[in-house]
């Protein structure tokens, strides 16, 4: 291989050229993203990249910060993929951000002004060419109706004779002296000024383009009082004035909300609204017990089932293989797939666990029922786990203790409930405490088997007796037409320090296992 | 930090390369106005077959053309778009005029002609708190597939029918009588024919004082068809996992839309196509009468393709000649009255009339959740506890009543 020398110390020419051509390619993916983003307005993205892009360089190309050579790409994608989105999480969490509240207030505003161009009662439609007029972009305007041209220019309609205009065809005014039409090309490029076009017609009414070749004849209904901030609909005769929670409201009605809204930063006013308004504490509360409920015991029944099953197949047994394999089956199968056969069986109907009870139990409609069901195919999709655990952690045990309290006259049972289990449950609560976390977000099994019912709505509820936080905080942010993300946000947040606080103590628990070891 | 003069060559390299690549993968500056058209996976490819890259329908705009996967994908991609590559003009079901709430779509004017040419119910369908915001495509509603097994054509009145049912259920031969294919929603037209369902109209406009859910009517009609003397379902209707048990064969009827066609057609179940039937020979439930639209969004505006998306929108997709178009391509019955008076197809007129005789679908006032629930989960609610869990008819369809009326009220103002 060819070699270059270079500082005194051989370089090697063909990785060098292969380092060139990765950081090159991967430069060029950067920098058009980078680009892209800017080009969008997405400054921060942009940044971002870049700096990517910079620490790169300045990694990969520096003799020294060899660990960074090999954290940075975990570093980037850990702050990308996990931090930002909890931060965002968090963020989100602290407006007032739902359906109707999703714009910023500046867009809010556009579009209520928007709303509030309210064409006159005949619907007074023109007929439309445009162009310039001493050099400002104008419009030459003829009523649907009449065929009565006008000038709009500089602000201003102004009624023109018939002698004045030259006409199409179809008697549409399509010339004026001193009048340059522009095609619609060139129209389409100046959009934005003919937006923006007014020609007044007096009495509050004024000609708005509609298209590039129609305008109508309209009013303005809201006024902004930028002094008081209050908005005037001068149709309806009504003031309203900014809520403060991302609305204006009637000011003589505050319930009265004029939509769109905007996202407004309240920071608490999610977690307050958690824990005072009746609408939302009462199913949170109830949701929030529930998850904590389904979690203790579909770890504390797996815990059993597995430890159970690991004692049985630790006593000599004929084909145990045979049974070992059929033992971990439930865990290799999809647990969708487990979980979607499992709804079938317990229907109502035809289902298979009806059939083989002679019953036409509801399990589905009854909220005792349903949260039984949830526990028992929970129990089937996590038991071979926890017996594949519970086997090893047995084998791990010292057989010695057994002998010395078997000589010392402890029977079975003894030997399992005072020496066995204390000495599992310390080696294994790090992993309990774990499938609890994985348990409390265990969105799948809620989802695809109860969809969180059942629920009625009719007693006032708002959340389905099967609902855990996970579910709940999904179908609050995306759930129905009307969602609310600030909220949502908000709950993910609660559980994300429960989830955390749990993990964190479970690290120290590892830990500490870690030293007595 | 020691840097060799290898790694200033070698980062002098990669920085040149990456211009050189760069440059290449930079896009050239694309056409300033282009109107992006989303829409979903079957509407898509047929739009992008009539108008991407069309230049003269908003003359100097290009139309291009995005589809996504699925319907879900598509919503999903609307919740979540920004200014920064959300669309200019929307299509699909007439829930996405919910955006109209939020600032996401902007308000129309419709020409004259297609104020003249689209019905009024498809312009309620797509309005918010008075003021239109899309313009209807084509219709969605359902009609009754008789399973021509249990006789040639479907019972004149739903007593017949039940009567029926109770024969054939005692023979063992059905197992339910008619089936609510899409659950509550497809079920609105057995509870209309049955004197109930969700609002009334006056002067053609949906009245919020006109809760139909609890009318006296419907109360009586419920006790005497759907509920036995156990207290629970008779059986004879149902809104929930049954479209297996009609394509078995075991139910006499189902009602779902033209979607199911190809479906209930390879189960080998043999059907007619009508009406669920009334209380008398010459009243009919009625269907849902849905509309897909086409909104333009608040993007436009940011995006600098307003009017062009406006011109698109109002006067092509709205206009007979747009819908003739998109019809030839995807066999949608059209909403506007002068391109479906045009259309010549015997199964696409029999949607579109029974199009004319449904109930309107305000989302906005389905949707709405003032009274702690929506439309659906109330009503499903309600039909959970008279025939699943026997509570009381009266009882349980007032309370329903009590949260509908706070939601149309609220959906009305």
């Amino acid at each position: 291989m060819a070699k270059l020398k270079q500082d005194s110390k051989p370089v090697r020419l063909g990785p060098l050229v292969a380092k060139i051509i990765i950081m090159s390619l991967f430069a060029a993916g950067l920098g058009y993203m980078m680009f892209v983003a800017f080009l969008a307005g997405e400054n921060l993205i942009g940044g971002v990249l870049a700096l990517v892009l910079i620490a790169s360089f300045v990694v990969y190309s520096s003799n020294g910060l060899v660990p960074l050579k090999f954290l940075l790409p975990g570093i980037v994608l850990l702050a990308i993929f996990v931090v930002t989105p909890i931060l965002y999480t968090v963020l989100m969490s602290g407006f007032v951000y739902k359906t109707g509240n999703e714009i910023s207030r500046e867009e809010a505003l556009t579009q209520i002004y928007e709303t509030g161009y309210v064409p006159d009662e005949s619907f007074t439609a023109f007929y439309m060419t445009l162009g310039r007029y001493e050099g400002e972009v104008s419009a030459l305007l003829t009523d649907q109706m009449t065929m009565t041209p006008y000038l709009g220019a500089n602000g201003v309609a102004t009624e023109l004779g018939p002698d004045q205009v030259q006409l199409d065809e179809y008697g549409t005014a399509v010339g004026f002296e001193g009048f340059e039409p522009i095609g619609f090309d060139e129209a389409a490029t100046l959009e934005a000024d003919i937006i923006d076009l007014r020609f007044d017609m007096g009495e509050g009414k004024f000609i708005r383009p509609e298209s590039l070749d129609a305008a109508l004849l309209m009013i303005q209904a809201f006024t902004l009082d930028g002094s008081s901030g209050e908005l005037y609909d001068s149709v309806n005769d009504i003031t309203y004035v900014d809520n403060g929670e991302g609305n204006f409201v009637n000011k003589a009605n505050p319930e009265e909300k004029l939509f769109p809204g905007w996202r407004a930063f309240s920071p608490l006013e999610n977690y307050v609204g958690l824990l005072t308004d009746p609408v939302i504490r009462g199913p949170f509360v109830n949701v929030f017990i529930w998850t904590f409920s389904f979690a203790l015991i579909t770890v504390a029944t797996m815990f059993a089932a597995g430890l159970a099953l690991a004692i049985a197949m630790d006593k000599p047994l004929r084909f145990k293989r045979f049974y070992k394999s059929i033992l971990i089956l439930p865990y290799a199968i999809p647990s969708f797939m487990s979980i979607l056969i499992w709804n079938g069986m317990f229907n109502r109907d035809f289902g298979a666990v009806n059939q083989l009870l002679g019953q036409q139990i509801d399990w589905y409609n009854d909220a005792t029922l349903a949260k039984l069901v949830i526990i028992i195919v929970n129990l089937w999709l996590g038991f071979p786990y926890f017996y594949l655990i519970c086997s090893g952690a047995l084998q791990a045990l010292p057989g010695e203790l057994e002998e010395a309290a078997s000589i010392d006259g402890a029977s079975p049972a003894q030997i399992m409930a005072r020496i066995k289990l204390p000495l599992l449950l310390q080696i294994l609560s790090p992993l309990l405490i774990a499938s609890f976390a994985f348990n409390f977000n265990n969105f799948n099994i809620v989802y695809l088997l109860t969809n969180g019912g059942p629920i009625n709505v009719l007693a006032g509820e708002t959340a389905g007796a099967t609902d855990i936080l996970i579910t709940y905080a999904y179908k609050t942010a995306f759930g129905s037409a009307e969602q609310n993300l600030g909220l949502a946000s908000a709950i993910s947040v609660i559980m994300f320090f429960i989830v955390g606080g749990l993990s964190l103590w479970s690290l120290r628990r590892s830990k500490v296992l870690e030293s007595v070891i | 930090m020691k840097f060799t003069s290898r790694g200033f060559k070698a980062a002098a390299a990669v920085i040149a390369t990456a211009s050189l690549l760069g440059a290449g993968l930079l896009p050239a500056q694309a056409a300033p106005k282009t109107i992006t058209v989303w829409a979903d996976e079957t509407r898509g490819p047929q739009l992008k077959s009539l108008i991407d890259g069309n230049t003269s329908i908003a003359p100097g705009y290009v139309i291009k053309v995005k589809f996504f996967a699925s319907l879900t994908a598509l919503q999903s991609a609307w919740d979540k778009a920004t200014a920064a590559g959300g669309p200019d003009v929307l299509t699909g079901p007439a829930s996405f005029n919910a955006a109209a709430k939020s600032g996401k779509v902007l308000p129309l004017l419709y020409s004259k002609a297609a104020q003249s040419e689209i019905p009024s119910g498809g312009k309620q369908a797509l309005s918010y708190k008075g003021r239109t915001y899309g313009v209807p495509l084509d219709v969605d509603t359902t009609a009754m597939y008789w399973n021509t097994a249990f006789g040639a054509t479907a019972p004149a009145t739903i007593d017949a029918m039940f009567e029926l049912y109770k024969t054939q259920k005692a023979a063992g031969k059905v197992t339910g009588g008619i089936c609510a294919f899409e659950g509550v929603w497809g079920a609105h037209p057995i509870l209309t024919a049955l004197g109930g369902g969700a609002y009334g109209f006056t002067s053609n406009n949906p009245d919020a004082n006109k809760v139909l859910i609890n009318s006296a009517a419907f109360k009586a009609n419920v006790k005497k068809y759907l509920v036995g003397a156990d207290g629970k379902s008779t059986g004879f209707f149902k809104w929930d996992g049954c479209a297996d048990e009609y394509k078995a064969g075991k139910m006499l009827a189902a009602n779902t839309g033209a979607w199911n066609l190809d479906g209930i057609t390879a189960s080998g179940v043999k059907f007619t196509l009508g009406a669920v039937p009334g209380l008398t020979a010459t009243s009919k439930g009625a269907q849902w009468v849905n509309y897909s639209g086409a909104w333009v969004t608040s993007y436009a505006r940011t995006h600098g393709v307003e009017l062009g998306a406006k011109k698109l929108v109002v006067d092509w997709m709205a206009s007979s000649a747009g819908q003739l178009q998109m019809y030839a391509a995807g066999d949608r019955p059209p909403a506007n009255t002068k391109a479906a008076a045009a259309v010549k197809n015997a199964a696409t007129k029999g949607i579109a009339t029974a199009a004319g005789t449904g109930t309107p679908q305000f989302s906005a006032w389905l949707d709405d959740k003032t009274g702690g629930s929506n439309w659906y989960d109330t009503v499903g609610s309600a039909l959970t506890n008279m025939l699943v869990k026997g509570e009381s008819v009266d009882t349980t369809l007032d309370a329903a009543a009590v949260i509908l009326k706070k939601n149309f009220a609220n959906a009305s103002k």
